[in-house]
C-alpha cells in the first residue's frame, strides 16, 4: 500500500514497486482509518509506504502494519544484482497494481491490473495521439484512480513533463488557467466536473490557455453544452472523449470531436483503442450492428484487468466467455453500460443498465432525460431518479432555472411519457468517493 | 453585513468553519464544491454576479474577504 499525498515521491514509490514485481495499491493520505484497515485486511498487506512528516491514518485493526518511509528508501544504494534477479521473475501477465473503487454494497472493491494491460493501453494512446517529450501534462486526477495512470505512464513512456496541479488551484479557476500557461501545458486529461467549472465561470475567457493542444475528458460523460463553451472559446484545441471503466485498464475507446455538435447531443464513445475491441450485445447476446438499437457495451482485448480481488463470483459475472465465439476461450468484459449507434454509426453511451426503467409499459433511459434537461440554458448539472413504487420520475438539477422553463424546453425533445413529474433544484449534488454524482444517496433522500 | 454573509455561508456549507483562524483557500478548508455553492448562494441572495476574476485567494481566504467582495459587488 502506498499512502501519501500526491507528490513526486508517490510516483517514485509506484515505479519502485513495478520494478521489483510488487503489486502496489495507491491510496490517499486522507484515506479514512477504517477504509485503510479494510483494504489492508482484504489484501493481507504488511507494508505501507509513507512519506515523512505526513500524518498516516491510525491503525485501529488487529493486523500489524510495517511503515516504510520513502525518504529512507531513496537513500539506499541500488543493488543491481538483486534487482535483476527480481526483475527476471516478473511476467507481463503478473499484477502491477490494484485500485480500490467504491462498491455498490458500500465496501470498496479492488480491481487488479497487469503489466500487460497497462503497457498495451499506454502504447495505444501514446501512438494514437503522438505524445512526445515536447508535451507537458497537468495532472488533475488523484493517483488512487485508474485514470491517473495516463498522466503517470505517458510521462514514463514518452518523456512528457508532468506537473501536479497544486490542490488550491482547483478552487481558483483563473489561477488554474494561469498555471496552464506558466507551465506551458499542452495536454490535459481532466474530469468533466473541473472542465465544467472552468466553463461555467468563464475562466478560460479571462485567461486563455495559450499552449493547450488537446483536452481529454475522463471519468464521466462530458456535458455537450460545456464542451461547446470550451470549443467556442478555444476552437483550435482538439477535444477528445475517453470512455472506459476501472475493470478495463486505462480507457477502452476515444472519440475525437470534429463535427459540430448540438447541445442536446451526447458526445459519442467512438472507436476502440488499438489492442481493444468494443461491441454491443442485445438481451439475447446477439451482436447489434443496426443504428439506434440499445445494447450492452462489451469490451475485449489486451487491457482487460484480472477482475475483482477476492471475489471470484463477481468477477465471473462480468468477465465472461464471448458468446459470439463458442469454439475457444475468449474473455470479454460486460460493462453494464448501455449504448447504441447513432445516425453517423458512432457508438453512444446511454446510461448504466440499472438506469434503464420501465414506466407505463415504456422502456426509458434515464440518461436520455438527463441529456435533455442538461441541455437547457442555465442548467449546470442534472440527475434523474425513478421511484418504482410511486412511478414518480424526478429531475434534480443545479443552476438558476425555473422548473416551468425546463418543462417547456424539454417538451420539445422528449415524448410525454418521458417527462419528469417533479423538478427539484439543489444547491449542489452529493458526490461519491469517485467524485461522481452519488445516486444512492439521492435515492435515499428523494425516493 | 459580515453577519449576514456568515449566515448565508453557514447555511450553504454547514461543514465549513468560517470563523476559525484557518485560511479557507490556502489551508484547504474550502474544496471546489464548497466554492461553487458559496458563489451560487451569494449571487442569489445579494443579487450580484461573481465571476472567475473575483475568485482569488484574497477574496476567498476569509469571511472578511468574502464580505468585502460582496460589498464591492453591490456598488
Amino acid at each position: 500500500m502506498i499512502c501519501m499525498s500526491k507528490s513526486v515521491e508517490f510516483i517514485e514509490a509506484m515505479l519502485a514497486c513495478a520494478q521489483i514485481g510488487a503489486v502496489y495499491v495507491p491510496l490517499d493520505i486522507a484515506t479514512p482509518a477504517l477504509r485503510l484497515q479494510y483494504i489492508q485486511e482484504t489484501l493481507s498487506a504488511r507494508f505501507v509506504l509513507c512519506k515523512k512528516g505526513e500524518v498516516i491514518p491510525e491503525n485501529s485493526g488487529e493486523m500489524e502494519r510495517e511503515i516504510l518511509y520513502i525518504d529512507d528508501l531513496l537513500e539506499h544504494e541500488i543493488d543491481d544484482e538483486a534487482l535483476n534477479q527480481l526483475r527476471g521473475r516478473i511476467l507481463v501477465t503478473d499484477p502491477l497494481y490494484t485500485i480500490f473503487t467504491s462498491g455498490s454494497t458500500g465496501k470498496p472493491k479492488g480491481i487488479i491490473t497487469t503489466h500487460l494491460a497497462l503497457i498495451s493501453f499506454i502504447d495505444a494512446i501514446a501512438e494514437e495521439f503522438s505524445f512526445s517529450s515536447e508535451d507537458s501534462l497537468a495532472n488533475q486526477v488523484p493517483f488512487y484512480f485508474d485514470a491517473s495512470t495516463k498522466d503517470i505512464y505517458l510521462m514514463c513512456k514518452c518523456g512528457c513533463t508532468m506537473h501536479i496541479i497544486p490542490q488550491k488551484l482547483f478552487v481558483l479557476p483563473k489561477d488554474l488557467m494561469s498555471f496552464l500557461n506558466e507551465k506551458k501545458i499542452t495536454r490535459i486529461i481532466w474530469a468533466p466536473s473541473l472542465l465544467c467549472m472552468a466553463a461555467n465561470l468563464h475562466a478560460f475567457e479571462k485567461v486563455r490557455p495559450q499552449y493547450l493542444r488537446t483536452v481529454f475528458f475522463v471519468g464521466e460523460q462530458m456535458p455537450t453544452k460545456q464542451m461547446n463553451m470550451w470549443r467556442r472559446c478555444l476552437p483550435d484545441v482538439q477535444y477528445v472523449n475517453l470512455y472506459g471503466s476501472s475493470e478495463v485498464t486505462g480507457s477502452s475507446a476515444y472519440y475525437i470531436i470534429e463535427r459540430e455538435m448540438d447541445d442536446t447531443e451526447t458526445i459519442p464513445i467512438g472507436s476502440a483503442f488499438h489492442h481493444m475491441e468494443l461491441f454491443l450485445l442485445d438481451e439475447k447476446d446477439r451482436l447489434i450492428d443496426k443504428e439506434n438499437t440499445v445494447g450492452e457495451i462489451c469490451v475485449r482485448g489486451l487491457s482487460l484487468t484480472l477482475g475483482y480481488l477476492n471475489d471470484a463470483e463477481k468477477t465471473d459475472r462480468v468477465f465472461v466467455q464471448n458468446p459470439l465465439i463458442p469454439h475457444y476461450r475468449d474473455l470479454i468484459y460486460r460493462s453494464g453500460d448501455l449504448g447504441r449507434y447513432n445516425e453517423f454509426h458512432e457508438l453512444v453511451y446511454i446510461c448504466r443498465k440499472d438506469y434503464q426503467i420501465k414506466r407505463m409499459g415504456q422502456r426509458i433511459e434515464l440518461g436520455e432525460i438527463e441529456a435533455a434537461v442538461g441541455a437547457v440554458d442555465g442548467i449546470e448539472r442534472t440527475c434523474c431518479l425513478f421511484n418504482e413504487k410511486t412511478q414518480a420520475l424526478l429531475a434534480l438539477y443545479t443552476g438558476d432555472v425555473a422548473p416551468d422553463h425546463i418543462k417547456k424546453e424539454i417538451e420539445k425533445i422528449l415524448p410525454q411519457y418521458m417527462l419528469p413529474t417533479r423538478y427539484v433544484k439543489l444547491e449542489d449534488f452529493p458526490l461519491n468517493a469517485n467524485g461522481k454524482i452519488d445516486r444512492v444517496a439521492l435515492k435515499r433522500q428523494f425516493c | 453585513m459580515r453577519q449576514k454573509v456568515l449566515e448565508i455561508l453557514k447555511a450553504a456549507c454547514p461543514n465549513v468553519d468560517f470563523e476559525g483562524n484557518a485560511l479557507l483557500i490556502e489551508d484547504g478548508v474550502l474544496n471546489s464544491l464548497a466554492v461553487i455553492t458559496i458563489i451560487g448562494e451569494l449571487n442569489e441572495k445579494f443579487n450580484i454576479e461573481i465571476d472567475a476574476d473575483d475568485i482569488t485567494v484574497e477574496n476567498f481566504n476569509s469571511l472578511d474577504g468574502l464580505t468585502r467582495l460582496v460589498e464591492e459587488k453591490q456598488k
